[in-house]
């Protein structure tokens, strides 16, 4: 019998891989001049977007309606590139874009950031548009999952509550 | 511009994650348990999701073969 986490795991792992198709396919087309491939990495790319928002169709209009009910703020699932500026030490590292409200964004990296705490800086490209965002703001959460991990998709997030 | 070696090297694993998800897309489609708690119209919708996906993955598995196969066989350094 399925249960509800059946599912969300089920349905994150899917989102998690195509969002992780998305990320790679838009870094490729930063760097590719080919003409020819270009427009093949373009058409994946437009795909692989559609994929991640009928996932993110089937989580918030057919699975867990209550959840997005509860939602304090809306969140709108802009997929993009994130720059992050860790205030204590200076240092920086970038990861993607999840979502993106606001009162905070979801940001996520291959590789893990434990020591990612406290303040820092945020600055977001989206891929649909390129529209810019700069934030400053606190880690409120961190997450690695090891589901994800197994295939071979993104595994460890973090949410960011802005500081204005 | 990115050079030859760095362009396959990434389009073998964009390619290799199309073949990761082709199995994770039909894990559950032949399980009658799968969906049964939703409705009617909502287990058709989420099937007919998965089947898209599956289907697109193979096409773009596809085109980064031929891709792939294409600049094994040029001469080219960068692209």
């Amino acid at each position: 019998m399925f249960t509800d986490q059946d599912y969300q795991e089920y349905f994150e792992q899917i989102a998690s891989l195509e969002r992780l198709m998305v990320y790679h396919v838009f870094d490729l087309l930063q760097e590719v001049e080919d003409p020819q491939i270009l427009q093949q990495l373009k058409t994946i790319g437009s795909d692989e977007k559609k994929h991640y928002a009928l996932i993110v169709r089937v989580f918030n209009t057919i699975l867990f309606k209550s959840d997005l009910e509860r939602r304090k703020f809306i969140r709108e699932h802009v997929l993009g590139w994130v720059k992050v500026r860790h205030v204590a030490d200076g240092s920086i590292t970038e990861g993607y874009c999840v979502d993106l409200s606001a009162q905070g964004v979801c940001i996520e990296f291959e590789d893990d950031k434990q020591d990612l705490k406290g303040d820092i800086e945020v600055w977001i490209e989206t891929f649909e548009d390129g529209k810019l965002y700069h934030h400053m703001g606190r880690v409120a959460w961190t997450t690695r999952h090891a589901a994800n991990q197994r295939i071979g998709a993104i595994r460890f997030k973090i949410g960011v509550s802005f500081a204005e | 511009m990115i050079s030859r070696e760095a362009l396959l090297h990434q389009l073998k694993e964009n390619r290799d994650k199309e073949d990761k998800a082709l199995p994770l897309y039909a894990q559950h489609l032949s399980n009658a348990m799968f969906l049964s708690s939703a409705l009617e119209a909502d287990q058709h919708k989420i099937k007919e999701i998965l089947q898209t996906l599956s289907e697109d993955s193979q096409r773009h598995r596809q085109m980064y073969q031929a891709m792939i196969d294409r600049i094994e066989r040029e001469g080219k350094d960068v692209y």
